[in-house]
C-alpha cells in the first residue's frame, strides 16, 4: 500500500504523474484503434515546450484509467504469475542506473530492466535511483524473476477526493470527470464521416471491454459486496473508462442517461451530426434481454436520431456465445442498424483456489 | 492534468490550435485498416451506402434518414 489506505485500483480520483513509460508495451493493452491515436498523441509532443509535462498527463490519465478498468493488485499482496500485470507502491530498488528490483511477499526478487528511452521528464533519472518508496510501479511478469517496468510515477494525493454530507471519503469507484479535454488536440480523420470515426471507436471500446471483463480481471468490477451482478449503471461507468482516451481525444459527447422523449437511454454519444445509442442488459431475465434489443433500443434510437446503435448483452449467468446467437437472430428481423456484443461477465476462479 | 499544470500546458500549448488531421497514411495502418473494413462492411451490408468508406458516404443523408425514408 501507499501513502494512504486505498489501493490504486480502488481509489476514484486515482491520478498519476508518470514519469517513465514504456509505451508499446502499454500499447499491448489497447485497442486497435485507441493504440493508434495514443501514438499519434504521444507524437505531438516532440518539439514543444513542456512536452514532458504533457506527456506525463497523457500517460498518467491513461495508466490511472488502467489501473482501475483492470483491477491492477499491489505485486506484493498475492502470488503473480508470469503474464500477469500489477502495480507496486513499497520500494523499488534501483540496482544500478539499468536494473529495478522489487522484492516479493515469498521471498522472491523481480528485476526489470531501465530504460533509458523511456524516460518522460528530465527528472526520471534522479527518480529512478536507491530505494525508492515514493513512487508507483505498474509492470508486467515476463517471467518467475523478471518484469517489464511498464511505467512508473507519483501518485497524487487524495486531496481531490469527494466527501459525501458527513463528511466521509466517497468511495464511489469512477470518477468519470473529464480531464483529457483541458490538454489534448482533437484528432480529426481526413476521408472519414463522422459516422465511420464514431462507429470504429465504440466498436473498438466494445471489444477492448469485453476481452478485459473476460480475460483480465474486470469482471471483479462488475459484483458488488454481496458477490451479486451490479446494477447495470455500473458497466456503463465501466465501459466510459475504457472509452475515455478515444472519446475525448475524438470529441465524442458521452451523454449517459440522454432522454430524447421516450426515457432515458443507457449511453448516447453524439459525434457532431452522428449519434449511436449504447444499451446494456444483464442475461437475468431472458425476456427482458429480448425485448430490450427489439423494442426498447430501437425506439431509443429513432427519437435520438440516431441511425446506429449497439446492444451490450453483460452475460453473468448464462454462455455469452449462446446468447449472441439468439440475439442476433432477432437483430437479423429488427431495425438494421444495431450491433450486438454478448460479454462474459460471470466469476473466475482465482488461480489459487481453482481445483480446490 | 490538473490546476497549475493544466494552465502552464494551455498557456503553451492552446487545444484549440493542435487539430490534428489524420490522413490516408494513418487509415493504412494494418489494424486501422483492418477495423475501417469491417466497419465498412457492415455499412454495406446495411445498404447504408454503395462503394468506399471515404467522404463520399453519408453525406447529403440527415441522421434520421433511417427513419424517414418511408
Amino acid at each position: 500500500m501507499a501513502w494512504n489506505d486505498i489501493p490504486a485500483k480502488d481509489d476514484p480520483n486515482l491520478t498519476f504523474q508518470a514519469y517513465y513509460v514504456r509505451l508499446n508495451v502499454l500499447g499491448s493493452l489497447l485497442g486497435r484503434f485507441s493504440v493508434g491515436l495514443l501514438g499519434t498523441l504521444w507524437d505531438v509532443g516532440e518539439n514543444r515546450p513542456l512536452s514532458g509535462l504533457y506527456r506525463s498527463a497523457l500517460i498518467g490519465d491513461l495508466i490511472a484509467d488502467l489501473i482501475r478498468g483492470l483491477q491492477l493488485d499491489e505485486v506484493t499482496t498475492f502470488n503473480p504469475r508470469v503474464g500477469d500485470w500489477f502495480v507496486h507502491s513499497g520500494d523499488t530498488r534501483y540496482v544500478d542506473e539499468q536494473t529495478a528490483e522489487i522484492l516479493l511477499r515469498d521471498g522472491t526478487r523481480i528485476t526489470g530492466t531501465v530504460r533509458s528511452d523511456c524516460r518522460i521528464t528530465n527528472t526520471a533519472s534522479s527518480n529512478m535511483r536507491g530505494i525508492d518508496d515514493a513512487s508507483l510501479v505498474v509492470g508486467r511478469l515476463i517471467s518467475p524473476t523478471r518484469f517489464d517496468l511498464v511505467a512508473a510515477g507519483y501518485r497524487d494525493p487524495l486531496a481531490s477526493l469527494g466527501r459525501d454530507a458527513r463528511g466521509n471519503l466517497q468511495r464511489n469507484l469512477l470518477a468519470l470527470n473529464s480531464r483529457r479535454t483541458e490538454y489534448l488536440p482533437t484528432i480529426r480523420y481526413e476521408g472519414l464521416s463522422n459516422e465511420m470515426v464514431l462507429m470504429a471507436a465504440v466498436r473498438d471500446t466494445a471489444e477492448r471491454f469485453a476481452i478485459a471483463v473476460r480475460d483480465q480481471g474486470t469482471w471483479k468490477l462488475l459484483y458488488d459486496a454481496n458477490d451479486e451482478p451490479e446494477h447495470e449503471t455500473r458497466h456503463q461507468e465501466v465501459f466510459r473508462l475504457f472509452a475515455s482516451l478515444t472519446f475525448e481525444a475524438l470529441r465524442i459527447q458521452v451523454h449517459p442517461g440522454a432522454n430524447h422523449g421516450n426515457g432515458p437511454t443507457d449511453l448516447t454519444l453524439t459525434l457532431n451530426d452522428s449519434v449511436c445509442v449504447i444499451e446494456f442488459k444483464k442475461d437475468r431475465e431472458p425476456k427482458k434481454l429480448r425485448h430490450g434489443l427489439t423494442n426498447q433500443l430501437p425506439l431509443y434510437m429513432q427519437a435520438a436520431g440516431a441511425n446506429w446503435g449497439y446492444y451490450i448483452a453483460m452475460c453473468h449467468e448464462r454462455e455469452p456465445s449462446e446468447i449472441e446467437a439468439e440475439l442476433a437472430a432477432l437483430a437479423q428481423i429488427g431495425p438494421e442498424a444495431i450491433d450486438v456484443i454478448a460479454i462474459d461477465c460471470r466469476r473466475k476462479k482465482s488461480a489459487s483456489k481453482a481445483g480446490l | 492534468m490538473q490546476g497549475q499544470s493544466a494552465l502552464l500546458w494551455i498557456a503553451f500549448n492552446p487545444p484549440e490550435l493542435d487539430d490534428i488531421y489524420l490522413d490516408d497514411e494513418y487509415t493504412e495502418h494494418p489494424k486501422v485498416h483492418e477495423l475501417l473494413e469491417e466497419i465498412a462492411a457492415l455499412i454495406k451490408k446495411r445498404g447504408w451506402v454503395v462503394g468506399d468508406y471515404g467522404t463520399s458516404y453519408y453525406e447529403d443523408r440527415p441522421p434520421s434518414y433511417l427513419w424517414d425514408e418511408e
